[in-house]
Formats: structure tokens, sequence, C-alpha cells
């Protein structure tokens, strides 16, 4: 960590890159530019706003959620930037590799604030991540395993249950 | 502790869920209400297939390049907009074992256990009640997952008023991509005669549903951009008000359609012979002035001017009987593939002289002498 941060120190001398941050439990997070602009909603906020060295206020993230979406930035400082259309192919597979993997495993409280987080700051990478984490904890499963991973209220009425169970018989006789 | 899911957004959960493979899509949305509606909402591309055995379909898929032509098939895809994407083919029961619902399971064998005497003919339906089953099939599919689509292909043998109402109901604005291949002469044993398959189906009011014509003003699908009609009898008429209704449309793929005759394609390019009746719109354009690809293959009601001696025609009018062309401005590629009334030659000389588009597959057949050629030997020199 510290590496990086000097070796960032060393490219851009000129001004001092560390921005401030105000989560929505008051707490006070400094993060490298670099770092911070994985996010595409505080890479335009910068772009907007002329540096003024106050805290850049995120109502929407509290200090846990913020510090693991850091954390990921870091990791990720070095990916190319995704630009939309070409990332598609990879988008299909659930296939995540191993420090993502370990980074997400947070019980589900977390998983889906970073997600939420992910969306919000507009860092599609993580969101990526986030999505598929979940994806995988479905796939596979019948529908009272679903139910019990994510704790889902079955508000069908048996009858409906039912109807839905024969119409999709087709798909489960393989 | 309240699920988490059902407090995501709706378009997270269709981005989790684009990343499932169908089964646990079905199993997913057999969870609870909300997560019932959010599964039907995230297929964006579908093809079906409903065949009455395993070896038409997996034939019709391949043919239609079709990737796996496994029964649920999970295709990964570069598509656009990184829809879901999926490939279904479904085998209609064995008759006398028809399940209800679209619990169509994909029986290979009929429910007798071993009869020693074959007797396709005794279990076997007649065209309508298959045509009905499998648009039955269909409408259930698109029922459910209808209103996310963009992109639909649906294979059968044709399609009925049944399965044309689904489509006109739940897929009026948002479908961009139809396509509706009925055409499949590989199956021999079916209630459809093998030279059959290269004829239009008889003409039908499904058509008018589709359109949202008559009293079915209300509904019918606009928003397309590509359309693809194989082995259809829709009617010049109908194939005008669907191009009408659907002003977005630049690719449009005709093969064996009853309605492609000069009366809708003088339409089409706002041609007319006679100068006082003008078939423009209120600008003077023609209707199909947007398309950029126009295939028009195995039809052959083309054009009813006879093409012996084209030959000797002046350059500014080599393409008599097909002036309609010149008012496709859009126009990138043209094919007449199969459409073998025509002389290659003709087509050959009026594109080099006048249309001038950058691609245009001339009428050859592709069906060796079953097509029943008729063009002039001394044309093919």
């Amino acid at each position: 960590m510290s590496e990086q941060t000097e070796q960032n120190a060393q490219v851009e001398q000129s001004a001092p890159q560390i921005l401030t941050f105000c989560t929505n439990d008051n707490a006070i997070l400094e993060v490298e530019r670099d770092v911070a602009e994985r996010s595409v909603l505080i890479r335009h906020l910068l772009e907007d706003l002329p540096a003024s060295g106050q805290a850049i206020p995120l109502q929407m993230v509290n200090e846990a959620v913020m510090k693991k979406v850091i954390e990921w930035c870091r990791h990720h400082q070095k990916d190319p930037p995704s630009t939309g259309d070409d990332d598609d192919s990879r988008r299909k597979t659930t296939d995540i590799e191993e420090w993502d993997q370990k980074f997400m495993q947070v019980d589900q409280e977390m998983l889906f604030e970073i997600i939420l987080a992910a969306n919000f700051l507009d860092i599609k990478g993580l969101l990526d991540v986030g999505c598929k984490t979940v994806a995988n904890m479905i796939k596979g499963k019948s529908p009272e395993e679903i139910r019990k991973t994510f704790n889902i209220q079955n508000d069908f009425t048996p009858e409906e249950e039912d109807q839905i169970r024969r119409e999709n018989e087709w798909a489960e006789d393989r | 502790m309240s699920d988490k899911i059902s407090l995501l957004p709706l378009e997270l959960t269709l981005h989790i869920l684009s990343y499932l493979p169908f089964e646990s899509l079905l199993a997913f949305g057999e969870t609870c209400r909300a997560n019932y509606e959010s599964h039907t909402l995230c297929l964006r591309c579908l093809r079906l297939g409903v065949f009455e055995k395993r070896i038409h379909s997996v034939i019709s898929l391949l043919q239609a390049g079709w990737t796996t032509p496994d029964q649920v098939a999970y295709v990964p895809n570069n598509e656009k907009g990184g829809g879901t994407h999926f490939t279904i083919s479904i085998i209609q029961p064995a008759m006398g074992a028809v399940s209800p619902g679209f619990g169509a399971k994909s029986l290979l064998k009929t429910n007798a256990p071993k009869r020693r005497v074959h007797m396709p003919q005794e279990m076997s339906r007649t065209l309508e009640q298959t045509v009905r089953e499998q648009n039955k099939i269909f409408t259930q599919v698109v029922d459910r997952y209808g209103r996310g689509l963009r992109m639909l292909e649906f294979m059968a043998y044709d399609l009925d008023d049944e399965g044309a109402m689904a489509l006109a109901t739940k897929c009026q604005t948002m479908l961009q991509h139809l396509a509706l291949r009925f055409e499949h002469p590989h199956i021999r044993d079916g209630p459809i005669r093998p030279n059959a398959w290269l004829s239009p189906s008889p003409g039908s009011t499904a058509w008018n549903v589709l359109i949202g014509i008559g009293r079915y003003q209300q509904l019918g699908l606009c928003g397309l951009r590509t359309l693809i009609i194989e082995r259809a009898g829709i009617t010049p008429w109908q194939l005008m008000m669907l191009v009408k209704k659907n002003p977005k449309l630049t690719v449009l793929k005709l093969r064996t359609c009853r309605g492609v005759q000069s009366e809708f394609l003088d339409w089409l390019g706002g041609f007319t012979s006679d100068p006082d009746e003008s078939e423009t719109e209120d600008d003077g354009l023609a209707p199909g002035r947007r398309l950029e690809v126009l295939w028009l293959e195995n039809c052959h009601g083309i054009t009813i001017h006879p093409a012996a001696g084209h030959e000797d025609l002046s350059d500014k009018a080599c393409d008599v009987g097909l002036e309609w062309v010149r008012g496709l401005t859009s126009l990138k590629s043209l094919s007449f593939s199969e459409s073998t009334h025509l002389p290659p030659a003709y087509i050959d000389r009026a594109n080099r002289v006048i249309w001038k588009i950058p691609e245009v597959i001339l009428p050859y057949s592709c069906h060796g002498d079953k097509a029943g050629i008729e063009v002039d030997p001394s044309i093919l020199q």
C-alpha cells in the first residue's frame, strides 16, 4: 500500500493528491485521488468542483462500507478503466478472481451494502463482482434453498406455487 | 432480518439475474411473488423452437445458426447491452400424453412402450393440432417473458391467432428484433408434406392480430428494427401494414412469403406506373427508404413482367418490373436468392447500371432440380 502511494507521489509531485470524504456516520476518510477516481461519480464530481480541500460528503455510504470500497479500489487501481462495451464478454461469466473472492467473503448485510455503494459511486468492476457473488449464491439451488439463503418469505399460495412449478417442469426435465 | 434482495432496486436485481443459467433463473422465480416478477423481466433475447421430435429441433437450430442445440442452452453472448440471452427448444409431448401448462415435457418417445409395429400415422397429429399446440407453448412463454424481450426468434410450423395475440399484447413496443421461422424442409415425417415446405403457408388472420389492424387496432408490434419471416401466408396488404406500423424497421428478410408481390414492393419503393396515383408518403418519399437490408428469398411473385428479352432493354429502363428498388435509397444489401423466376443477368445489370447497391445476391437456386427452375437456359451461358 505504502509502495503504491510512493509511486503515485513520484509520478505526480505537483499537487497533493489526497482527498477527504465524510461518510454518513460522520467518519472522515482520506483517500488518494487516483484510488478514489475508480468511482465514476467521484471523478465527475472532481471535474465539476474546484479543489477546495473540504471533505466531500457521501450521504449514501457508511464508514465500514466505504473502507471496503476503498480497499477494493486500491487493489484494482491499476486495472484498465472500463469503457462499457468491451467488457460485455467478461460479463457473462461468473468466474471471480481469487483476490475478489476473498474480498467478498463478508456477511450478507455487508455484501449488499457494497453492491449498493458500488452502484451509487458508479464503480462498474466492483458492482459486477458483487452481483456475480450473489448470482453464485443462487446458482444450482432449489427454490427452497434460495429462500433459506436469502431469508425470502414465500408469499405464494400453495396453488400458485404448484402452477408455476408445473409450468417450469420442461426446464427441469433434462 | 428482512430479505436483502427485495430491497435492491430492480436494475440491480436484473444485473444479478443476468449471470444465472436458465434453471437457476426459474428456481429464483419460484421463491416469491416479487422475485417471480423480476425474473420475468430479465430475459432480453430469447430463441424458442417448438418441434415434434428432438432431431427436428436439432437440425433446425443448427441451420439457423443457433449455437447449442441443447434443450436449454445457456449462451454466453456479446450482445450489446449485456442482455440475458437464451436458446430454448421444447419438444412437444407425444399424442395422448398432452400435459397442461407449458409443461410440454421433452419426451422423446411416445408413452406407449414397446409397440411392435411402428404406426406413426395413427399417433401423429394433424397440422392444425400441431400448430395449435406449438402456439400454446409459445404463448405461455411470451405471456411470461414477453415484456422484457428485445429480441425474439420463434421456430415452429406456423403462427396462429393465439400466438399472434400474445406477441401483439406483450411485445408491443419493446421488441426490436423478431424472427418467425416456419420453413424446415428437413422434416419429412411430420404433418407437412416434404415439398410443401418450400411454398408459403395458407393466408391467416393471425397476421392482422400481429400487426394490429381491424378490431385489434390497440395492439400490434410497432418498435421493430429487424423482421425476419420464413414461410408465411402473409398477404401483400398485411406486409404493407406491418412495415407501415414499424417506422424504425431497417432490416427486412422475407423468405417464402406469399405477400412478396409487386403490389407490396411497388408500395415499398414508392413506385407507381400511373403518375396520377402517387403511392408515396406525404413528403414524397418511399415508405421503404430507411431499409438497409431487404432479402426476398424463394419468392416467386416478385414481378409479373416476363423477364424474356430483358437483354434488349435500354440502360435507362433495364430494371423494368423492379423500378421500386430505386426508391429504397438506404439499401446496402438486396437478395433475390432462390427467387428463380428472375434471371440473374437481368438483376446484375440493373444493379450495375441503375441501383448500385453494395451487396446484391443474385437469384440462383440452392435447391437444385427440386425447386423447379424456370430460368431460360440461354441466360446461363
